[in-house]
């Protein structure tokens, strides 16, 4: 799943927000709503129509926040908390290495091992910097950032 | 977000912020409950009473108090509360508990418990029945102060505090494991925890019901205890220790999981058999709800029942005998580093093996009768706790300690308390076997003179316990207050091939990488247990 | 929004894991400190050192409205802020379930102080259950209405969940109003039983384990009658949804595990013990 949506994020910020930032870091068209109208409707936005008085609401009307974002998610068939292995890129070499996705520059990686060849879970602080190897298996690991590049701390 | 200082420590909903307030509660209340203890020692040092005036009554009380406040209010709550709460969402990769709020109602129901003992161990004559407040001397006819009710509420309030606390447990391990993380990838603390929580939930119910019973029948009237009403205290005993038994597997649980990371750790090897353990606490905590008529000996069951509950009892030393095994197998061809922790659970192995084989002695129906209600009950159960147990809560303490405060400690001021402590609770409780063996009984204050000689080299020790908890708290306060410039203890040395500039971005142990403190908010994005393609 | 277009930068910007890292909340503390006013004015007006009940029942009411303003975020929090995704769901539901698992230990320790001296009753008894000169209560009479009550209550609890399910508002309203009318008059007739009972919670051992156990099942029969009324003012102010509905879940479940309970106990204390 996240593969899907990292593959069309990456190729789509090509096209989308980061060659805007690259090109007019302080032209990002995009308007701050200011009434409710703008941001509820029918199709799927941040907050939901509402109940119809007289039924039972059901959650696409009336999630909001986390959980409708969630739900939202689950209706496209995206994984927007990433549970599964986010991993998919990269063979595990000093060449190269897994790339580990990250918004926040590191990320805790417990490696077990390839497949096959298990082990007990070894735990590395992947950085965007270096690569991290793990001490038993071998295994490479580099974070990926995949935040906002002003957030970023390099 | 800069929280208010009130806010932020009374209205927590932070895991680790808890875990510091429940560690000073414990150690608070590990005063009192030491305070009672040297109290009591010392009105034991010799045959005649020494400064109690002959008021038995109040000795008892002291006896009440002590292990109420050692068990409920210091051990559990640093045990659980503060080693639980901190780490096992740390070692899971779960950013807090599952309820965060719950999690501060367990907390603050402690404080409470706490004014419930003092007020009723301060009240008209005092809890004077022993931690396991037995009908017919806790009923209103023998007790008829406020002062068993307090008690009673104060166990309540315990009780809801570690029940809540169990949910909050195995809801977090079930539901909030990181990802890639299954059941059986998670380390031993957190499993060790886990089946202390399956052993609160099934068991403090029962407590909570024979206690409510009590309480019935002290104060409107009830019949459940009184043999004139067709009741039977016998039910209270039944009840009681159908917790009871269960209670003091759940202090020693932690201190397993604990130990596990501890000897792993030090001798720089993975545990040997990790499932093995899994499986071994686990049939521990099955086990312990099957053997608590071994607290009964003495009351008139029939034959079978004791021979049943003696085999029970003692199948309970195999799954024990394997985790001991498991520990000295994997000290065994590791690289043994005799830092302050490794230390503690070296004592910990060597004398949790004692209380162990003499708690075989005393799974005897046919022993029991010799050693019911002596001291030598006395000497095993503080061979468990007060070695077992607390040996693993200080080790952990120092284990973990950087980790939880980013503060190192001074390594002379902690092999200090160590020895300090290690002399003085052997000085303590061996001599308890002899007397208990002779025959000496617990619980009273008055003895005959021809056991003076053992009861004096055991408050001798006592007062050598008072130095060495003064070391322990100077060496708290010099980890508090100069912990940036101690020398860190590396816990696992460094490989001959290894560069020293890797080192700190791995380990076995995910809350060892952590920064020190680690951050308010742990984890940000949750880390990944990955077995790549 | 389509999630599939959704940026990075943008995701960046919200949490990025599913779980609900409550705010602060004084709550904890308010209902844990309520409960030591409690414990301490219950056993020191108890031996006297009060003179009058009022602190007792300040204490115990003070205890009920702390865990109303706690429940009362929590419903905020769901269904107001969103912030219970599925994985928050399935550990509250997964804690209710523990809740359940703990209360019915407790049950079971009081079928146990009852069976102790129901299975061996002493002389002082007169060596029968029930004892020698005690008159039983008739299961035939009211405790068997109550009995059908119940069961018919899990009848109306699963038509208004399904009614829940298929966003018949109106169904809903009705299944959750009858559910709680018979849990009232259950609680109602239960009173009437113990104020027409031969015997009292003083009377022997029989009347204590007795009236301990049906007690109990019934303060929790309060507490349901409780849940099920906030259930019925939260499907009319629309808090439910068809799919997300954990208060609902949760009041189902206590429902049909005090049912179990009610059998047991009719079962053993009210047939077998006469």
């Amino acid at each position: 799943m996240f593969s899907r949506i990292l593959k069309q994020t990456v190729s789509k910020r090509t096209l989308t927000s980061s060659s805007r930032l690259f090109q007019a870091p302080t032209k990002v068209n995009s308007p701050t709503a200011t009434k409710l109208a703008e941001v509820t409707g029918p199709d799927s936005s941040l907050i939901g129509p509402g109940a119809q008085p007289g039924t039972i609401p059901s959650n696409l009307d009336q999630a909001t926040g986390l959980e409708r974002f969630e739900m939202l998610g689950k209706m496209e068939g995206v994984d927007v908390f990433d549970m599964e292995n986010p991993i998919f890129e990269g063979s595990g070499t000093m060449q190269d290495p897994y790339l580990v996705p990250t918004y926040v520059g590191y990320r805790y990686v417990g490696c077990m091992g390839k497949k096959g060849e298990e082990h007990r879970p070894y735990w590395l602080k992947v950085t965007c910097d270096e690569p991290a190897r793990c001490w038993h298996s071998g295994v490479v690991f580099l974070g990926k950032y995949v935040g906002a590049p002003e957030h970023s701390h390099h | 977000m800069k929280l208010n200082y009130v806010t932020r420590w009374t209205f927590s909903t932070s895991h680790k912020d808890m875990a510091m307030l429940y560690l000073m509660f414990g150690m608070v209340s590990a005063m009192v409950a030491t305070g009672m203890s040297v109290l009591m020692r010392m009105e034991l040092a010799n045959g005649n009473s020494q400064f109690f005036y002959n008021n038995h009554q109040a000795f008892n009380v002291m006896v009440t108090g002590h292990a109420m406040a050692m068990m409920f209010l210091f051990v559990m709550p640093v045990l659980m509360g503060a080693f639980g709460n901190f780490f096992v969402p740390m070692l899971m990769g779960a950013v807090d508990m599952a309820f965060a709020r719950l999690n501060n109602m367990s907390f603050w129901c402690l404080p409470p418990a706490l004014v419930c003992v003092m007020v009723s161990v301060f009240m008209e004559s005092g809890p004077g029945t022993g931690w396991t407040v037995y009908p017919p001397l806790s009923s209103m006819g023998s007790h008829s102060g406020p002062s068993v009710d307090l008690a009673m509420f104060a166990l309540h309030l315990t009780t809801m505090s570690s029940l809540l606390g169990a949910m909050n447990f195995m809801v977090t391990m079930l539901n909030m494991r990181t990802m890639g993380m299954h059941m059986m990838n998670m380390p031993l603390f957190v499993w060790a925890m886990f089946f202390t929580a399956m052993l609160l939930l099934l068991s403090l119910p029962v407590l909570t019901a024979g206690v409510t019973l009590l309480l019935l029948d002290r104060n409107f009237n009830t019949g459940f205890y009184e043999v004139g009403a067709g009741g039977d205290p016998m039910l209270y005993e039944h009840l009681f220790w159908f917790f009871g038994h269960p209670e003091v597997y759940m202090l020693m649980m932690p201190g397993f999981g604990m130990m596990s990371h501890m000897v792993s750790t030090y001798s720089k090897k993975p545990m040997f058999g990790e499932v093995g353990m899994l499986y071994a606490m686990g049939s521990m905590g099955l086990l312990g709800f099957l053997v608590w008529s071994h607290h009964m000996y003495m009351v008139g069951l029939d034959m079978d029942s004791r021979a049943y509950f003696t085999s029970a009892t003692m199948m309970m030393a195999v799954p024990t005998g394997m985790k001991m095994f498991s520990w000295l197998a994997t000290l065994y061809g590791g690289e043994m580093r005799l830092g302050v922790p490794m230390l503690f659970a070296l004592g910990f192995l060597f004398l949790f093996t004692m209380g162990g084989l003499t708690g075989v002695m005393l799974s005897n129906a046919s022993m029991d009768v010799a050693f019911h209600d002596t001291y030598y009950v006395v000497g095993h159960f503080h061979y468990v706790l007060s070695m077992g147990a607390l040996f693993s809560l200080m080790g952990a303490y120092y284990y973990w300690g950087p980790a939880m405060f980013g503060l190192n400690y001074n390594k002379v001021w902690a092999e200090m308390h160590f020895w300090l402590l290690f002399m003085s609770v052997n000085m303590m409780f061996l001599p308890m076997h002899f007397l208990g063996l002779n025959g000496q009984p617990r619980r009273m204050p008055d003895y005959p003179d021809a056991f003076m000689g053992w009861n004096y080299i055991s408050s001798m020790g006592s007062a050598m316990s008072m130095m060495s908890v003064l070391a322990g708290l100077k060496s708290v306060l010099v980890q508090l207050e100069n912990g940036t410039n101690e020398e860190f203890d590396t816990q696992v040395t460094p490989d001959f091939l290894e560069a020293n500039l890797t080192r700190s971005n791995r380990d076995h142990a995910l809350e060892l990488m952590l920064s020190r403190p680690a951050e308010f908010h742990t984890f940000r994005e949750l880390p990944m247990l990955v077995t790549p393609r | 929004m389509k999630l599939k277009n959704m940026t990075n930068k943008v995701r960046g910007n919200m949490q990025l894991h599913p779980f609900h890292l409550v705010g602060p909340s004084p709550w904890p503390m308010f209902t844990s400190f309520s409960l030591m006013n409690l414990a301490l004015s219950m056993a020191l007006t108890s031996h006297g050192y009060m003179g009058h009940n009022y602190f007792m029942f300040l204490a115990m009411f003070v205890v009920f409205y702390s865990m109303t303003l706690w429940f009362k975020d929590m419903m905020a929090e769901s269904s107001y802020l969103g912030d219970h995704t599925m994985a928050v769901k399935r550990g509250m539901n997964q804690g209710f379930m523990l809740f359940v698992v703990s209360e019915m230990l407790m049950f079971v320790s009081l079928f146990w102080a009852y069976l102790h001296s129901a299975l061996n009753p002493n002389v002082e008894m007169g060596m029968m259950w029930p004892p020698m000169g005690m008159e039983a209560m008739s299961p035939a009479e009211l405790p068997l209405l109550n009995t059908m009550m119940l069961l018919a209550s899990g009848v109306t609890m699963t038509y208004a969940h399904h009614a829940l399910m298929n966003k018949d508002r109106k169904n809903t309203l009705y299944g959750f109003m009858y559910s709680t009318m018979l849990m009232v008059v259950f609680v109602f007739c239960q009173g009437l039983e113990y104020s027409f009972s031969s015997f009292t919670i003083a009377d022997s051992v029989y009347g204590s384990a007795f009236f301990s156990a049906t007690g109990l099942h019934g303060m929790h029969m309060m507490m349901l009658a409780m849940m099920l009324a906030m259930c019925t003012w939260r499907v009319y102010n629309y808090d439910f949804t068809n799919t997300s509905h954990v208060g609902a879940e949760t009041t189902m479940l206590y429902l049909h595990v005090l049912d179990m309970m009610w059998l047991f106990m009719y079962m053993v204390m009210y047939w077998w013990g006469s």
